[in-house]
């Protein structure tokens, strides 16, 4: 059997519950149970990866329901890369089409802000622009411009208040019932170098930067805060972003 | 700085991102860490403190992402990667595996087995140049734990390993407690394998824990897990012992990934293993003075 046959034989064989009988292994009375080592290494390690990026998510639906849940995501979406710390971003939308979602409507969301804090944490703030930058622009060059957050700035919409739920997982005390009203929150997650906060916003502040944060220009910012609120103040808003230290670089395209 | 600066008493240990802090802040006595530079290059905060480590320790980068067994072609994304954090953190040696563990565009992350035919060493030996040339510097490659061999292999572990070197100038990393494994799970004399690998051409030895399993297909017999959650078992220390008689005293690593315990605790293993390394070298010393 050529290399490039026997590789994606054995990469089937890994991520489903069989090994072809005509693999030409040896080793051990049984050598296609002893290839199954292999694939319990794959399925642990991955599993052992999504619990510990998600022990919220695993707090919330119970960590054997969680380990099941990523035991059927890592055969079904493994991760592209060797750096396993990126692995997980698509997780919050599996969990989505899970029996778990159906009982917990905003499972999506909260798993989601978890994902966002877990890359908020590692992130590492770089020194900010300030504000006096603006002074090398003609007003109607900022239009134009484009910004670079940092890296560790994350924005996330949600339809219920899920970071009252995760600061109940934060401070480790559980109240004995706790409702979770279907009332959206705009957040702004925002970490560096192990720690990370979550602050509300308003919507049209929200959609201010997060399209901001995706690499709009200003004015198309500018166009969908007011979409948003047609008396939102952006020069407020814009020098806001200076001032609490959010903008790392900055481009314009003429 | 070289392997030979390293100290041919020191034994380093494998840092992980669980001990990454206490490292930075309490520099504790270490002559040298091991890392997988996949636990930094998607970590901008582990990739800062490493830069910290680096300042004061010498550090071997040892990938496990770097597929040079994969036959749809070794990641260059993640070499080119791989490759920038080598030339930020200089690593005195920089080593990889006999394994593939990428297909396609699926990363597996585990070392999958190879069978050792001329098929195999072509790609290997086009992979490695590949490597070593990204890098400008030699790569070690380590020898796998085995659970299964392949029967249309052409040629033992041993054998291809040498041939890999001889077709590469690259260098070896020589597990020993990967040979003890691999030698009980597909029966083969450890100590033979051993003399068989050319002693020129070893630049590190690692020691690991494994775990011990019963084989489901063999009553009363046993698989060895390279699960790298225990201490270091005495057998693979006495293999250990014949590995420094047979190729001198070479840096040499404890391994610990899972289950990882109190940084003294890797110390103390690491301490063994130089207490070893130092008695071949008094023995050496007594025979050059008799001799
Ligand atoms: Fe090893």
């Amino acid at each position: 059997m050529r290399l490039a046959e026997l590789q994606s034989q054995m990469c089937l064989a890994l991520r489903a519950d069989t090994v072809p009988a005509d693999l030409p292994l040896m080793g051990g009375r049984d050598p296609r149970r002893r290839f199954l080592i292999h694939r319990r290494n794959y399925e642990t390690s991955l599993i052992k990866a999504m619990m510990q990026k998600f022990p919220a998510t695993a707090w919330l639906v119970g960590a054997a329901d969680l380990m099941e849940a990523a035991r059927v995501f890592v055969h079904a979406s493994p991760p592209a890369e060797p750096c396993i710390s990126q692995y997980g971003r698509d997780f919050p939308d599996f969990l989505s089409g899970t029996s778990l979602a159906a009982k917990l409507p905003y499972l999506r969301d909260f798993c989601e802000l978890e994902w966002h804090l877990g890359r908020a944490a590692i992130a590492i703030d770089e020194p900010p622009v300030p504000i006096s930058v603006l002074a090398r622009f003609d007003p109607g060059q900022l239009a134009g411009l484009m910004l670079r957050f940092q890296s560790g700035v994350r924005y996330l919409h949600a339809g219920r208040p899920v970071d009252e739920l995760m600061q109940i997982f934060l401070s480790e005390s559980a109240p004995k019932s706790f409702m979770l009203t279907a009332e959206p929150v705009w957040l702004e997650i925002r970490g560096a170098r192990g720690a990370f906060e979550i602050a509300r916003m308003t919507a049209d502040e929200f959609a201010f930067r997060n399209i901001l944060a995706r690499g709009a220009k200003v004015e198309q910012a500018a166009r969908v805060a007011i979409e948003a609120n047609a008396s939102f103040d952006i020069t407020t808003a814009f020098s806001n972003l200076f001032a609490q230290g959010l903008v790392a670089g900055w481009d314009r395209q003429e | 700085m070289t392997s030979a600066q390293i100290g041919a008493y020191s034994t380093g240990v494998g840092l992980r991102l669980a001990h990454l802090a206490e490292v930075v802040a309490d520099r504790p006595p270490v002559p040298w860490f091991e890392i997988h530079p996949e636990n930094f290059l998607g970590n901008p905060h582990a990739s800062e403190l490493l830069d910290e480590v680096a300042e004061h320790y010498p550090i071997s980068m040892h990938t496990v992402g770097v597929s040079v067994g994969s036959a749809s072609g070794i990641d260059r994304a993640h070499l080119k990667r791989v490759v920038a954090l080598v030339d930020r953190v200089k690593p005195f040696l920089v080593s990889g595996h006999l394994a593939w563990s990428t297909h396609e565009d699926a990363y597996l992350n585990d070392l999958l087995p190879l069978p050792y035919d001329d098929e195999s060493l072509h790609l290997l030996s086009t992979h490695i140049s590949e490597v070593q040339d990204a890098l400008g510097r030699q790569f070690l490659i380590e020898n796998p734990s085995s659970y299964v061999a392949f029967t249309h292999s052409t040629m033992s572990e041993v054998e291809f390993l040498g041939e890999l070197v001889a077709r590469t100038g690259c260098g070896l990393l020589c597990d020993v407690s990967n040979i003890y494994l691999s030698a009980h799970n597909v029966a083969f004399d450890p100590q033979r394998y051993i003399e068989a690998l050319p002693a020129n051409a070893i630049g590190e030895l690692h020691l690991g824990g494994f775990t011990a399993e019963a084989d489901e297909a063999d009553a009363g017999g046993t698989v060895l897990i390279d699960t790298h959650a225990a201490a270091v078992c005495e057998p693979a220390w006495t293999l250990y012992t014949h590995a420094v008689r047979s190729f001198g005293s070479i840096p040499t690593l404890i391994e610990w990934d899972n289950e990882i315990p109190a940084l003294p605790v890797l110390i103390a293993e690491a301490r063994r293993a130089d207490a070893i390394k130092t008695a071949f070298l008094a023995q050496e010393e007594r025979c050059d003075a008799v001799g």
